[in-house]
């Protein structure tokens, strides 16, 4: 007779099944945070090798540098370009602007117009602002909330109408006192809007006035300041042409085929640097595809499981469910999906672990060789892990059909390798003969 | 700061009572076209206040018809009240001082209530 559990006992080993595979996921999390902080340290060593191997590269900017690194890169646009050129045309132009605006009268005679205190146009400010300065302050001692309302209902003049039975007649009244108490030499509200209206319409003409200077002075200001820009512009532009000359260069060498700057072999030091730069990247890149055929599928695999398991939990630990039986071979099943899933992911731990290991610690890059089309992954594989689902890999194979794992350099030399392409060749045609010297004794 | 029509009421019978006058509450006043119930009045004197708020449904009695016929009266010195509206008044301190000078300008116009 086949086994029944009871709800409560199959919700418990669900539980157990849960936990198992959420242990598993927290190992996929850490390995997954380990390769994002490893695969980012990557990138930052990659950058510093990629700037160190520029600055041998392009040490400076001359004719002469640059035609050494166009030679060594076999990347002629870095001469053809003629940087040092557009440099010099572009220190002509700035020159220039800069001897228009030293011509400007604004900047000629900064000192006679903007000098603190004694420019012509710093004593006019200071002359309209003394001269401002009482009226200001007779507006200020005018500011009230119902200021406005006073001015224009004609308050303290015949023209104000508001009857003496309306409140806004007592609030207008407290509000001039108010004001008038602050102009102890006045006796009604009357002369204090007669000296406020002046003061204010004085202010107005004194204010645009004011104006206008200040505007003299911020142009003038300008001119100063685009002088000071422009000449901070030239003194930088040698080193700013430089920085553009190594990014074109950067930017070459990070696209290029690793082939195409074979020149670099005439110069070792050099040739070690870009090694190791290139060589950085592709551990870099290395490292991101494995976390993602690894892990990531993985973690997503182990998430449905745990879902469904959860789904069960739920369903099984209602009040309605209590009396159920669950067969046997349901929790069997169960369990066996649990641990075919556990058994998968840990291979896939395992297969991380190895790869992560071989491509983080790498760092034999003078063993590449640029005279042939090698591939890194066998250089730190040693042929002996799976790298099928690395893009480098597959292109590899597109270009290189005879390729197996291991088979491109690692330990081997150029002469070796091209004995072993042609024993492969000569092997596949002996087979392909030996095969239709068959076909023919068959037939006859 | 907005006063209550209670308080602001309670505080002008108060101003209006001690300079003499005998304040009736919600005084029915109707004479030709001015009809509505008026805050405070003397009816001997023909002095009173009015105190306009939403609260009190005034906006709606004194609608504008009938408030420019009232003022139409006060113009002409007929009776003398005080008209305030919640909206403009400024705190209890100066709706006194307020109530304290338009009784003065009445006494001035028509003599002392006492």
């Amino acid at each position: 007779m086949s086994r029944y559990y009871s709800a409560s006992d199959f919700v418990q080993l669900s539980n157990q099944h849960k936990a198992e595979l959420q242990k598993q996921l927290q190992q996929n999390q850490e390995a997954q945070s380990l390769n994002a902080q490893h695969a980012q340290e990557l990138v930052g060593r990659e950058q510093a090798a990629q700037k160190e191997l520029l600055e041998v590269l392009l040490p400076e900017l001359s004719q002469g540098a640059l035609q050494r690194a166009a030679a060594l890169c076999n990347y002629p646009v870095l001469v053809q370009r003629d940087l040092i050129g557009e440099m010099g045309r572009t220190a002509a132009q700035v020159r220039a602007r800069i001897g228009e605006l030293e011509a400007d009268p604004r900047y000629q005679d900064r000192q006679l117009l903007r000098a603190p205190r004694v420019g012509t146009l710093t004593r006019a400010i200071d002359e309209l602002m003394e001269f401002r300065a009482p009226l200001q302050d007779v507006v200020q001692r005018c500011a009230h909330p119902r200021l406005d309302r006073l001015m224009q209902s004609g308050y303290g003049t015949a023209k104000y109408d508001t009857p003496f039975w309306r409140l806004s007649y007592y609030s207008d009244w407290r509000a001039a006192d108010e004001i008038l108490e602050k102009f102890p030499n006045k006796s009604s509200f009357a002369e204090v809007r007669e000296e406020f209206t002046s003061a204010c319409s004085t202010l107005s003409v004194y204010d645009k006035k004011l104006k206008d200077l200040r505007d003299e002075v911020a142009a003038g200001e300008a001119v100063e300041r685009e002088i000071a820009t422009r000449q901070a512009e030239l003194l930088d532009l040698p080193a700013q042409t430089l920085e553009h000359a190594r990014q074109l260069l950067g930017t070459y060498l990070r696209d290029s085929d690793p082939a195409d700057v074979k020149g670099l072999e005439q110069a070792p030091q050099v040739e070690g640097m870009y090694k190791r730069y290139i060589g950085l990247k592709k551990q870099g890149e290395y490292l991101r595809q494995a976390g993602q055929h690894y892990l990531e599928s993985d973690q997503l695999l182990l998430r449905t499981n745990i879902d469904k398991l959860d789904k069960q939990i739920v369903k099984y630990s209602q009040p309605r469910k209590m009396g159920q039986m669950i067969p046997g071979e349901v929790v069997e099943r169960q369990e066996q999906s649990v641990r075919s899933r556990v058994d998968k992911s840990q291979k896939h731990l395992q297969g991380y672990s190895q790869t992560h290991y071989a491509v983080y610690t790498f760092d034999q890059y003078d063993r590449a060789s640029l005279a042939r089309d090698i591939l890194w992954w066998d250089l730190m594989s040693a042929g002996r892990l799976h790298g099928d689902y690395l893009s480098d890999v597959s292109e590899y194979r597109q270009r290189n059909p005879w390729y197996t794992p291991g088979a491109t350099g690692y330990g081997v030399d150029a002469d070796d390798l091209v004995e072993a392409q042609a024993a492969a060749q000569a092997a596949r045609a002996g087979r392909a003969r030996g095969r239709s010297e068959e076909a023919r004794r068959d037939v006859s | 700061m907005r006063i209550d029509e209670r308080t602001g009421c309670a505080l002008l019978k108060e101003r209006f009572t001690q300079a003499g006058y005998d304040i009736q509450d919600n005084y029915a006043f109707a004479e030709g076209d001015v009809v509505f119930q008026m805050d405070g009045f003397d009816p001997a004197r023909r002095v009173g206040f009015e105190y306009i708020t939403t609260e009190a449904g005034d906006r709606q009695e004194l609608h504008p018809g009938l408030l420019s016929a009232l003022e139409q009266r006060l113009s002409q010195g007929h009776l003398h009240v005080l008209l305030i509206d919640e909206d403009e008044v400024d705190g209890a301190e100066a709706l006194r001082q307020a109530a304290d000078r338009f009784l003065a300008h009445v006494r001035g116009l028509v003599g002392g209530a006492s």
